[in-house]
C-alpha cells in the first residue's frame, strides 16, 4: 500500500508555531525564581581571582588574569530584567539605547558617576553639559545622538561597562570619552584640535591610509589629556591600572582608532614626569616595564610604525619614528595650552589632604571625618579656653571651617590606598605559592579591603555632593538675609 | 556627666587624637552646636522595607541574612526633591555627620521637638551610642502622626548629646567586635551576626533534627 503522502505545513503555520516557541520562552523568563537582589561584582571578582588561583603558583598572573576574566564575567551577576527597569528602556545594546535617548531624558546610572563628575567639572570651573548623560552599558564608548525632532540639540551619551558601574575606582575613566564630546564640540565650532583635523606637522607626504589612524591615534591621546585635565592623578591612576589589566593582552596590542596603551602609559608618564606625586606613577610604570617585550623598547614609535607600514608598507620605517610621537607632543602641548586658556585645570592636589583620606582609608574610619582635616586649630583651643561671653563664642567659631577634599583628591588618596593594599597582597602572597588555601584567604581578605575602599569611597562621594548643596542653600540664605 | 557645649568643643579638641571627640562635616557650627547638644542632618540615603517580599521576619531562621536582603531596598535620596513618609511608615537613614567617640565618651540620639510635633520619630528604641563607635548614626524614622510628611537630606532632624564616662570604658565598641562599627551608609539590621543568635539558631535546628528523627 503506498504511503500517504504528509501534509507540508503551511508558512502560516509555522509562523504560528514559532510564535507560540516564543511566546512560551518569554513566560518562562518572566515567571523564573525571583533574584535573591544583586551579587555584587566583587564577589563575581572573588571567584574568579579563586578560580584562577587554582590553575597557576604564579600569583601575579593569576591577580591579573583574575582581574581581566573578573570584568569580563562581572555582567553576568547583573539582573538584566532588574538592569533594564532601571534604565527604563527595552534595550541592552548601547546602539539601541541611543536610539531611545529622545524619549528617556538623563540616566541615572549610578548615582555617584553623575555626581563624581560634576563636583569635578566644578571644581575644575568647567561646565558640565545638560547634554551628557551616562548609561551603564557596553564598552566605554562615547554615543552621540542627534535629533531634530527633540530639540535640535546633540546629547552625548558615555557608556561605562557594566560592571564598573560598582568599581567607583574606575569612574574618572569617563573623563576621556568626555573628551570625545569635546573634541567634536570644537570640531563644530570651527576649533583646531578635533582627532578629524588633519595631521599637518611632518606628514604632509604620507598617504592617506597613513594619516586616518594617526588622526584617530592623536585624537585618543588628547583625550587622555582631557581626563589628566579635570581628574589630574584620579585619572592617571585607574588609566595606568587599566592599561596594566590590558596588559596581559598585550601592551602593543593596537587597532586603526587607538593606539596601543603603551603609547598612552608613556605619554600620560611624560605629563608627569616633574611632578612629586609622579613618584608613585613611576612605581607602577616599573610594574608595567617587565611586561614589554624587548620589540616593544623602542618605545611605543616603534609599535606606531607597524601599525603603519601594515597601511603603507611602501614608506620606510626608519623614517616614522621620530616623526609620530614629536607630532603627537605638538599636538599635546597646544591642547594643554587650550585647555588652560579655558580655564580647565584642577586644584593643586593638596598633599596633607590626600594623606589624611589615605589614613581613613586604611584605618577603615568614615572619611568624612577627614572633612575636617586639621581639627580644631591651637588658636581655637586658646580662644575657647578663656571664651565664656556669647560674643567671643561667635568669633570664636567663625574661626572653624571645614577643609573639604575635592572629588579628584578622594579618588587620589582612594587609588594609592589601593596599590598599596596590591603591593601588600602581592608580598604576603609570594609566601603562600605553595599553598592555595592560604592564598585563597588572603585574596579574600584584600578584595573585602577594596570593596569596602570601594563603599567608603561612595560615601565620601555622597557626603561631599550633599555638603556642596548644602553650604550653597546656606549661602543663597545669608545672602538673601 | 552631660556635656555643655564648652565641653563638647573641650572634648574635639584634645591634643591626643585618639582620645578626641570627631565630628565631620558640621556645614554651620553656629546653627548646630546647642547648649548641651549638637544638632545632626538627614543622610542621603535610606533604606525601605519591601513588605511583599515576605510573609515574616523569623528571628532565628538560619535564612536570616538573605530575608533582611531581600527586604532591604536601599535608595539614594535627592536633596531637591527629597522622600515621603507616610504615617505608620517606617524606615531607616543616617546621619549626614560621622562621629568617633573616644573611650570615655558615650552619646544619646534625640528627637527635636518640632518634629516630634509633627508625629515624626526619628529612632524607636536604639538611641544610644557606647563610647568607641565611629561612623554614621542610624535613624529608625516612623511617622505616628496623621499626615504624609515629605523629608530632604540635609535638614536638622535630630540632635546629639554626649556623657562623659566616669573612667574610661575597658572594652569599648570597636572594628574588630562589633556589627555597625565603621558604618558609611545606612545599614539594614545585622541581628544574624550576633553569636548569641547564632548560637539560638544552631540550637533550634539541633532540636527540630531531633524531633523529625524521633518521629
Amino acid at each position: 500500500m503506498a504511503e500517504k503522502a504528509r501534509p507540508t505545513p503551511s508558512p502560516a503555520a509555522c509562523f504560528l508555531f514559532f510564535e507560540v516557541l516564543l511566546l512560551t520562552r518569554s513566560i518562562l523568563y518572566l515567571l523564573r525564581p525571583a533574584q535573591p537582589g544583586l551579587e555584587q561584582p566583587a564577589q563575581g571578582l572573588a571567584r574568579a581571582l579563586r578560580d584562577a588561583a587554582r590553575q597557576t603558583g604564579d600569583p601575579v598572573e593569576n591577580l591579573v588574569r583574575g582581574l581581566v576574566e573578573a570584568i569580563n564575567e562581572a555582567e553576568s551577576p547583573y539582573d538584566d530584567a532588574e538592569f533594564l527597569t532601571q534604565i527604563g528602556v527595552q534595550a541592552k545594546e548601547a546602539t539601541l539605547l541611543h536610539k531611545q535617548l529622545g524619549f528617556l531624558g538623563r540616566f541615572e546610572l549610578p548615582l555617584e558617576l553623575e555626581h563624581g563628575l560634576l563636583l569635578c567639572h566644578s571644581d575644575v570651573g568647567f561646565p558640565y553639559p545638560d547634554t551628557l548623560h551616562l548609561a551603564s552599558t557596553g564598552d566605554f564608548a562615547l554615543l552621540e545622538h542627534r535629533s531634530a525632532r527633540v530639540s535640535g540639540v546633540a546629547t552625548s551619551v558615555v557608556a561605562v561597562p557594566a560592571a564598573f558601574a560598582n568599581l567607583p575606582l574606575y569612574w574618572p575613566l569617563v573623563a576621556h570619552e568626555y573628551g570625545h564630546m569635546y573634541l567634536r564640540g570644537r570640531a563644530d565650532d570651527g576649533g583646531n584640535y578635533s582627532r578629524d583635523t588633519p595631521f599637518v606637522g611632518h606628514f604632509g607626504y604620507a598617504e592617506a591610509a597613513l594619516e586616518q589612524p594617526l588622526q584617530m591615534w592623536k585624537g585618543e591621546v588628547l583625550c587622555d589629556y582631557m581626563g589628566k585635565a579635570l581628574f589630574d592623578y584620579a585619572f592617571l591612576f585607574p588609566a595606568l591600572a587599566y592599561f596594566f589589566i590590558r596588559s596581559s593582552m598585550g601592551l602593543a596590542t593596537f587597532t586603526t582608532t587607538h593606539p596601543a596603551p603603551w603609547i598612552r602609559l608613556q605619554l600620560l608618564h611624560d605629563a608627569t614626569a616633574t611632578d612629586p606625586l609622579a613618584i608613585e606613577l613611576a612605581k607602577l610604570m616599573e610594574g608595567v616595564t617587565p611586561l614589554v617585550k624587548p620589540a616593544m623598547e623602542a618605545g611605543m614609535v616603534g609599535v606606531g610604525c607597524v601599525a603603519c607600514l601594515q597601511k603603507v608598507t611602501e614608506i620606510a620605517s626608519s623614517s616614522i619614528p621620530a616623526q609620530i610621537l614629536p607630532e603627537i607632543r605638538q599636538s599635546l602641548e597646544a591642547f594643554g595650552q587650550h585647555l588652560v586658556a579655558m580655564q580647565v585645570k584642577p586644584k593643586q592636589p593638596r598633599k596633607d589632604v590626600i594623606a589624611n583620606l589615605e589614613r581613613a582609608f586604611t584605618e577603615g574610619t568614615p572619611v568624612d571625618l577627614c572633612f575636617a582635616a586639621n581639627g580644631l586649630t591651637a588658636d581655637v583651643l586658646t580662644a575657647m579656653q578663656g571664651a565664656r561671653a556669647s560674643g567671643d563664642w561667635t568669633a570664636m567659631l567663625s574661626q572653624l571651617s571645614c577643609s573639604t577634599p575635592t572629588v579628584a583628591e578622594l579618588f587620589a588618596a582612594a587609588w594609592r590606598r589601593r596599590l598599596a593594599i596590591q603591593a601588600e597582597f602581592l608580598a604576603e602572597s609570594s609566601k603562600y605559592t605553595n599553598s592555595y588555601s592560604d592564598l585563597r584567604e588572603e585574596i579574600d581578605r584584600i578584595l573585602e579591603s577594596i570593596f569596602f575602599l570601594g563603599e567608603n569611597l561612595k560615601a565620601g562621594l555622597r557626603s561631599l555632593w550633599l555638603l556642596g548643596h548644602l553650604e550653597r542653600v546656606l549661602k543663597d540664605a545669608t545672602e538673601r538675609h | 556627666m552631660l556635656l555643655s557645649d564648652i565641653d563638647i568643643l573641650s572634648a574635639m579638641c584634645r591634643l591626643d587624637a585618639a582620645k578626641r571627640l570627631q565630628i565631620a562635616p558640621i556645614v554651620s557650627w553656629k546653627k548646630q552646636l546647642q547648649p548641651a547638644s549638637v544638632d545632626v542632618r538627614l543622610g542621603p540615603e535610606v533604606i525601605v522595607f519591601r513588605r511583599e517580599m515576605e510573609s515574616k521576619l523569623d528571628l532565628l531562621s538560619p535564612e536570616g541574612e538573605e530575608v533582611t536582603r531581600r527586604l532591604a531596598h536601599r535608595m539614594g535620596v535627592d536633596p531637591t526633591n527629597g522622600f515621603v513618609i507616610h504615617p505608620r511608615d517606617f524606615l531607616l537613614a543616617t546621619t549626614f555627620e560621622s562621629f568617633r567617640l573616644p573611650h570615655d565618651i558615650a552619646a544619646r540620639l534625640e528627637g527635636k521637638s518640632s518634629w516630634g510635633r509633627l508625629g515624626l520619630q526619628i529612632h524607636s528604641t536604639a538611641g544610644f551610642i557606647d563610647p568607641g563607635f565611629a561612623g554614621k548614626i542610624t535613624f529608625e524614622i516612623s511617622n505616628v502622626g496623621t499626615l504624609p510628611i515629605r523629608l530632604y537630606p540635609g535638614l536638622l532632624v535630630a540632635q546629639v548629646c554626649f556623657f562623659k564616662t566616669e573612667s574610661s570604658s575597658r572594652k569599648a565598641y570597636e572594628k574588630s567586635r562589633n556589627k555597625y562599627f565603621g558604618q558609611l551608609r545606612t545599614e539594614a539590621s545585622r541581628y544574624y551576626k550576633d553569636d548569641e543568635i547564632v548560637r539560638f539558631i544552631r540550637f533550634v535546628e539541633d532540636e527540630r533534627r531531633r524531633a523529625r528523627e524521633l518521629s
